[in-house]
């Protein structure tokens, strides 16, 4: 069974259809990569499955696999998808002045063991945990002192969204972009933040630009999502086919 | 009737306060008729007036309250006793004022006589016209609610610190409105003094007893800051259902540093005028302030910031949270005359309305003559940002505990501004008060 089953998925913004007809599946333990040019509907896929409210869904599916059960995704409030496992890195981080980000993570550390039915638990107790999850990803712990990406720079939020996973632990991470605007040095620690949270349960799917965030993190597939469809899939060489040769070729044989 | 309703029944109240009181000299009975007189000169000002067209006096008046009493100081019962002995910062030097009057027995006297205290009494009859020039000239008390305050005020307090005099305890001064029938308006008079290299920080707190009484303060708390004093104002009204009226003033002389923070968490009706003006150079203000309403309560700040001289800076930034069918009104002038270069001004009001029957009305005003300075203002009005809401939504946080989150980081973010670390934690706890209840309430609309 596919923990992510997307089918003939119709969205649109503002009254502009941006995805026409996408499907696609992933199973536990898999990586994907969704790549294509600019505006061809990556960041939609990632928002729409978030639930964000600027998106329409007007047609199609999407369902995730919830305790051996397909679950219709569009139904769910946000944070019930991302209770029941949806966890979304995005391209532009929110800031948001005047809360620390200690008291952010804790709520949400919380909701998902409510959610799970496990006791919630004291700014005490949870300091450990966060302590632990910030030296496994290699983060600096003033990190959790400040107020929720207020002032951070592109790399710091980009790393506190990866920290919000570590702490959520979500069963598929969709990652927007995540490496976009990162010096290398800053895509690496972010990588290996992603890497040592996959496990054999979990899946990833990156959306990105560029092939090079996919030397850290090695998908099984990659798409090429073109116009909101998915034009072509492959294994991990097409990815390098498409840094190679860029994206004409494909696009050539989709548009007749 | 001597009561706050017409201008008659004003001038009877003090025909009446000029015969019951003994042994007031004449030059104290002048200066204090000279403010009333001037500041009730034009009546009692509508919503015709510009200073007044946010704010309706109507249901001040409406209430009559007396504005004499020469009633002895009221006596404690327990519930009062216990609700000041709760309500007192850990730590600090006290001054307790209940219905206005002095008590002795709450405050701490043998500490503030470190702090040159004098009640308002002993003030009026040992120091002289010259002395007294200042705190009756200096800005905003021109106001009807200073003039009315220094009319008929019964008690009040001076402190004078010593030159370079560093006090480490806060000074807390905590007004208690009863809601006794046959109280007058509760009004006091507060002259702080600290001159140079001095510094102080002072916790301002309007409470009440019941909410289901009436009741009137009317404070008048008043700042001399000498060269390079350093000068903490926090000032927290927490009087739901009760009217509160204020006036602020504060006198900044070179190098000086004045912090100021005005958190309204609970008024039926108020009005609060914080005037500061720089008198020399390389002096700083700091004008903040947090105002949470809820029910049909009503909150104006009106504040004017001199800058006479050059070199000085502002930065004021007033937020406020707003609920149900509540009103608030932010007036912020900033003056910057015209010798006044190289001054730094910036003012922000920003406003988050969680009900569609709220509103806000937001002024700020930069009047700027000189031609070498750094100023800025801006206003905002607005809902909890969708967008920030869907990010925490999308990290697994339920839709009413994320608006709860973002109106809190909302509040904190002027909160945690503070340069005083007790202020900060003080300020906080009340914070979290506000919206314990807010919570306990069900929350707010949208």
């Amino acid at each position: 069974m596919a923990m992510l089953a997307i089918n003939d998925l119709h969205a649109s913004v503002d009254g502009k259809e941006i995805l026409k007809g996408l499907s696609l599946s992933v199973n536990e333990g898999e990586v994907h990569a969704i790549m294509g040019p600019n505006g061809s509907g990556k960041s939609t896929l990632s928002k729409v499955l978030a639930g964000h409210p600027d998106y329409e869904v007007t047609s199609g599916r999407v369902e995730f696999e919830v305790n051996l059960r397909m679950r219709n995704v569009l139904d769910m409030a946000p944070e019930e998808r991302a209770r029941n496992g949806i966890f979304l890195a995005y391209q532009y981080p929110v800031e948001i002045p005047g809360v620390p980000n200690s008291a952010f993570l804790r709520a949400a550390f919380n909701a998902v063991c409510k959610h799970q039915g496990a006791k919630e638990v004291s700014e005490e107790a949870f300091a450990p945990i966060l302590k632990e999850k910030c030296k496994l990803l290699g983060m600096d712990e003033r990190f959790i002192d400040r107020e929720v990406n207020v002032a951070f720079s592109g790399g710091e939020k980009k790393r506190n969204e990866i920290l919000q996973m570590a702490i959520i632990q979500p069963r598929l991470a969709f990652l927007d972009e995540t490496d976009s605007g990162l010096d290398v040095d800053s895509l690496r620690i972010v990588s290996e933040g992603v890497n040592k949270l996959r496990r054999q349960d979990n899946a990833v799917v990156l959306v990105t630009h560029y092939q090079r965030i996919l030397n850290y993190i090695v998908p099984d597939y990659v798409h090429v999502l073109y116009q909101g469809r998915i034009i072509k899939s492959g294994k991990k060489d097409l990815a390098l086919e498409i840094e190679e040769k860029g994206y004409d070729w494909l696009l050539k044989d989709f548009v007749n | 009737m001597t009561t706050f309703s017409t201008l008659q029944s004003i001038e009877k109240a003090w025909a009446e306060r000029s015969t019951s009181v003994a042994g007031e000299s004449r030059q104290s009975f002048e200066r204090r008729e000279r403010l009333l007189r001037s500041a009730i000169k034009d009546g009692i000002p509508t919503t015709r007036h510009e200073e007044w067209k946010y704010t309706s006096l109507r249901p001040l008046v409406d209430q009559s309250f007396r504005l004499w009493s020469s009633l002895p100081s009221p006596a404690l019962d327990s519930a009062v006793d216990a609700l000041v002995k709760s309500k007192l910062i850990p730590d600090a030097t006290y001054l307790v004022f209940i219905d206005g009057i002095l008590n002795a027995r709450l405050s701490s006297l043998e500490e503030l006589t470190s702090l040159g205290f004098r009640t308002l009494a002993e003030a009026e009859s040992t120091n002289d016209a010259s002395w007294w020039d200042f705190w009756q000239t200096s800005p905003g008390m021109n106001g009807l609610f200073a003039g009315i305050n220094v009319g008929f005020v019964r008690d009040g307090a001076l402190l004078e610190l010593k030159k370079n005099q560093i006090v480490s305890r806060p000074l807390h001064i905590l007004h208690v409105v009863t809601g006794h029938a046959d109280a007058a308006a509760s009004a006091t008079r507060l002259l702080i003094s600290v001159p140079e290299g001095a510094r102080l920080r002072v916790f301002e707190d309007f409470i009440s007893v019941s909410e289901s009484s009436s009741g009137w303060s009317n404070g008048l708390t008043q700042f001399k800051l000498g060269p390079r004093a350093d000068c903490g104002y926090y000032r927290v009204l927490s009087s739901p259902g009760k009217f509160h009226t204020a006036t602020i003033s504060a006198v900044l002389d070179r190098g000086s540093r004045f912090e100021t923070f005005s958190l309204v968490a609970g008024s039926r009706l108020a009005r609060i005028n914080i005037d500061v003006k720089f008198t020399a150079t390389d002096a700083e203000c700091i004008l903040n302030g947090l105002y949470l309403t809820r029910d049909q309560e009503h909150v104006d700040h009106h504040t004017v910031v001199d800058h006479q001289v050059g070199f000085c800076r502002t930065h004021q930034l007033y937020k406020g949270i707003l609920a149900d069918e509540s009103r608030a009104v932010f007036n912020g002038k900033i003056y910057i005359r015209k010798d006044a270069q190289k001054t730094e001004a910036y003012q922000t009001t920003k406003n988050l309305l969680l009900s569609k029957n709220a509103e806000v009305d937001a002024k700020p005003q930069l009047e700027i003559d000189a031609d070498d300075v750094k100023a800025s203002h801006g206003a905002a009005i607005g809902s909890i940002d969708p967008l920030e809401l869907f990010y925490l939504q999308s990290r697994c946080i339920g839709r009413a505990e994320a608006m709860a989150m973002l109106c809190r980081g909302f509040a904190d973010d002027v909160v945690l501004r503070l340069q005083d670390k007790s202020a900060k934690s003080i300020l906080s706890k009340h914070v979290s008060q506000w919206f314990k209840h807010e919570v306990s309430r069900g929350g707010s609309n949208t």
